[in-house]
């Protein structure tokens, strides 16, 4: 497949510096080369889609969605992003992936009356509810072994090293970071989807033909929920849902313990039962400043009481805490022994912020709460890796490694930043050499990571 | 000519959301005394035009104690800020909720509008949490439940099968509602949450449509299609207006200075005479404490507000100042408990502070 018209692309053309330093540690590349460049990975992605292209997911309602592209740059790495896009069917997609082959497609969570208008002009009719899982937000201990530092100045890569803050090459200290997460990380990420899952099906009562699970195609999962009664919340409704999944904000009360006052002070308790009226007595016990006068406030603040909930330990959140702290709702002493070995209220207050994160699912609570966002359309390409954004039909099985790399064999050659170690499609590449030759699945993985060139 | 006037009001009381298909508990009806507690039911508006009240019919004798105790009530609510607890039978109470309605409406204020329809609905809240409480029936509870959380707000109630005590409602219903409100005990993470649902106790479930009871109520005035008045209402109400202070016949607008976007916005919803809540008239007071206003020109920042008590608003900023109550002084809350609360409105000049009080330092300057 050859490109045949690339100067009839979008204003991705206009830019190109005969002298402009790239990738590769000051290396000067000619016009011709960034073309090449850019020609190969158009050539690449549309071989793809004349492939594959069966496998981009049309969305549901596709008339009340916003469509975006990422088009190439004028030196083959991703370029501007054009949204307010619209579509009537899902051919009108496919042919314009072939047509203009951009670099990423997108689709709106939200359903808009009018979705090629302006944000302010759309008319938000409601938004599917997305979650997002990251390898990254894992922080598990192989992530330092497998990133490099690219400098966003010369190009330059190199393994990341705790404390390396300056490039090596041009001293900047511009640098980004890439992962190149292995299978010990995509694991990791898989177990916080099975328990995303059990939260999504157990507390929210989603059911599991609602929730699609994809690959996002780099470094982590997208959960698709289909549950018409969440379309309509909005971002404040979304962002209590992801403090409730993530584990943020869990008070004492909730699982029985209550602040006591003491002192003869006659403020209003708070949370005592859950009620609360927008009357002008405002819980404003947080906010107290120890001036000296109560010399005890600061251990009132950990006298406490138990009484368990009305509702029981029995679910959700309540229940998770009751599990890990070894308490029934029976037994009011056990609990009480916890509290005090915590120092009392406020003490147990910060140990279960703790075990909320600890029990909590690392989701991304940002591209939940956006009811404008727009997602990277399944079965279609991340740039960020060549690797395909794909269904996960038995999650537990699936091996992002080798199913998402659906990319040609054909051989493309490269020229190495740093010395590489991966594995895609159950084939492990030990890469020492400076250039080399690669399958071309292998070959564009590395220049969208950013730790190769093509020449 | 009157006579449709009165049909015009009424044909709004009826216009509610589609009743559902089926009604199970059709059979049973709603009591008398259930529309004297929630005369903006559509019941409520059928007993209206059942009876075929005419304009003129306003002028009649046995009116003159609906007008007088429909004036009280508005002053109650309105200029002292008490909820107006007495209830009469359902025939007074009817008509004393439509005709302070059409007081209200004709009095044009926005401010009292918004009062008034905050404290119906604290009425009604008040009224039903009683009756959910009390009620040992329990198809009279799910009639109750029916007409005014499904037939207004579309909010499904179940009961526990359990705790006859215990309401749950779908997840999505309670975040819809719950998460406007900022205290850290509404987050769902400090709920029961179960196979889709959050379980309530009778007052939490209830307190959950208040905003939308008032935006009913609210709504109504607004769309109340009032271009004749019977002329003994309006009698009373030319008695009656003048003794509402001047603050309500303009708007408090306050001049923003500088300060952070938190404040500012609070500064700006109570300017539209929203309903702050707690979390934000701590932070609006200590933050005003902290830069050196004094109480008085604190209490009229307040004045906007739906439900403006002076006497109650003095006494808490005196108490947040330390100069009364327990003699603590408050601090302002910082930026993570605000952004706990939805309180953080943060721009860029906030620039990493992590209270309030230090947004623009060297910037601000002393306000008297």
């Amino acid at each position: 497949l050859i490109d045949s018209d690339p100067l009839k692309e979008p204003a991705h053309q206009k830019g190109i510096d005969n002298n402009k330093r790239i990738e590769g540690g000051g290396r000067i590349i000619s016009t011709a080369t960034q073309l090449q460049n850019y020609q190969t990975m158009r050539r690449v992605f549309r071989e793809y889609y004349f492939k594959f292209g069966k496998n981009i997911e049309c969305p549901r309602e596709i008339r009340r969605r916003e469509f975006a592209f990422r088009y190439w740059g004028a030196n083959g790495e991703p370029g501007g992003m054009v949204r307010h896009l619209a579509f009537e069917n899902e051919g009108e997609i496919l042919v314009t992936a072939l047509k203009e082959v951009p670099c990423d497609l997108y689709c709106s969570n939200g359903y808009y009356r009018f979705p090629a208008y302006p944000m302010q002009q759309k008319e938000w009719l409601g938004a599917d509810l997305i979650f997002d899982i990251d390898t990254k937000d894992l922080h598990l201990p192989c992530q330092l072994n497998h990133s490099y530092l690219i400098c966003e100045r010369c190009g330059h890569a190199t393994k990341n090293i705790q404390g390396l803050d300056r490039c090596a090459s041009c001293n900047s200290q511009n640098l980004g970071v890439e992962s190149l997460p292995c299978h010990i990380c995509l694991d990791g990420a898989k177990k916080e989807v099975q328990r995303l899952f059990v939260v999504l099906t157990e507390d929210f009562g989603i059911e599991d033909k609602d929730i699609q699970v994809y690959f996002s195609g780099n470094d982590g999962f997208h959960l698709h929920v289909a549950d018409a009664n969440f379309q309509s919340l909005d971002a404040q409704a979304r962002a209590d849902m992801t403090g409730y999944i993530l584990g943020k904000g869990i008070l004492p009360e909730t699982i029985g313990v209550y602040r006591k006052f003491g002192f003869g002070s006659n403020k209003k308790k708070t949370n005592e039962s859950f009620t609360s009226v927008n009357g002008p007595s405002a819980d404003i016990s947080e906010n107290r400043v120890p001036d000296g006068k109560n010399n005890d406030e600061r251990n009132n603040q950990n006298n406490f009481r138990i009484r368990f909930p009305k509702s029981g330990l029995r679910y959700g959140w309540r229940k998770r805490l009751a599990q890990d702290l070894g308490v029934t709702g029976l037994s009011e002493s056990k609990l009480k022994n916890i509290v005090q070995q915590r120092g009392g209220y406020h003490g147990f207050r910060m140990e279960l912020d703790k075990t909320g994160k600890g029990l909590g699912v690392n989701i991304d609570p940002q591209v939940t709460m956006d009811v404008h966002r727009v997602f990277r359309m399944p079965g279609t390409l991340n740039s960020k890796s060549g690797l395909s954004k794909m269904k996960c039909i038995d999650l537990a099985s699936f091996k992002p490694l080798n199913e998402a790399c659906l990319l040609s064999d054909g051989e493309l050659k490269v020229e190495m930043k740093t010395p590489v170690r991966i594995k895609l499609k159950d084939q492990a590449f030990k890469i020492n050499e400076s250039l080399t030759s690669l399958p071309a699945y292998a070959a564009i993985y590395l220049v969208c990571k950013k730790l190769a060139i093509l020449i | 000519m009157h006579s449709r006037q009165i049909i015009i009001l009424h044909a709004l009381f009826i216009r509610g959301r589609p009743l559902p298909l089926v009604d199970p508990l059709s059979h049973i009806r709603l009591g008398t005394g259930d529309l004297a507690k929630y005369p903006f039911l559509n019941e409520a508006s059928e007993y209206i035009r059942l009876i075929q009240l005419d304009y003129d019919e306003f002028d009649r004798p046995e009116m003159k104690y609906v007008i007088e105790r429909s004036a009280q009530r508005i002053d109650r609510e309105v200029r002292q800020g008490k909820l107006y607890e007495t209830l009469e039978r359902y025939e007074i109470e009817v008509l004393t909720f439509l005709v302070s309605l059409m007081m209200v409406k004709c009095m044009g204020t926005d401010n009292i509008s918004k009062k008034h329809s905050l404290f119906e609905a604290l009425r009604a809240e008040k009224f039903l949490t009683e009756d959910l409480k009390r009620e040992q029936n329990e198809e009279r509870r799910q009639l109750l439940i029916s007409k005014i959380f499904v037939e207004l707000f579309r909010v499904q109630v179940e009961t526990d099968s359990e705790d006859h005590n215990l309401f749950k409602v779908k997840v999505n219903d309670y975040l819809a509602r719950a998460s406007k409100f900022h205290e850290q005990e509404w987050k769902l993470i400090n709920r029961q949450v179960h196979k889709g649902y959050v379980y309530l106790g009778v007052d939490e479930t209830v307190r959950l449509i208040r905003s939308e009871l008032s935006a009913l109520i609210y709504n109504r005035l607004k769309t109340m299609d009032l271009s004749a008045m019977p002329l003994s209402v309006k009698h009373k109400l030319v008695e009656t207006a003048p003794k509402f202070p001047q603050e309500y016949n303009r708007q408090h607008i306050h001049k923003i200075f500088h300060y952070p976007p938190c404040v500012k916005h609070a500064i700006d919803e109570m300017n539209k005479g929203e309903n702050l809540p707690h979390s934000a008239r701590v932070l609006l007071a200590t933050y005003m404490l902290s830069i050196g206003k004094n109480v008085e020109d604190i209490v009229v920042l307040f004045h906007n507000a739906p439900d403006f008590n002076e006497k109650v608003t003095r006494y808490q900023i005196e108490h947040l100042s330390g100069k009364k109550g327990s003699g603590i002084k408050y601090f302002v809350p910082s930026c993570e408990k605000l952004v706990n609360e939805s309180l953080c409105f943060a721009t860029e000049e906030c620039n990493g502070i992590v209270n309030p009080i230090q947004f623009g330092q060297g910037l601000r300057k002393k306000v008297d």
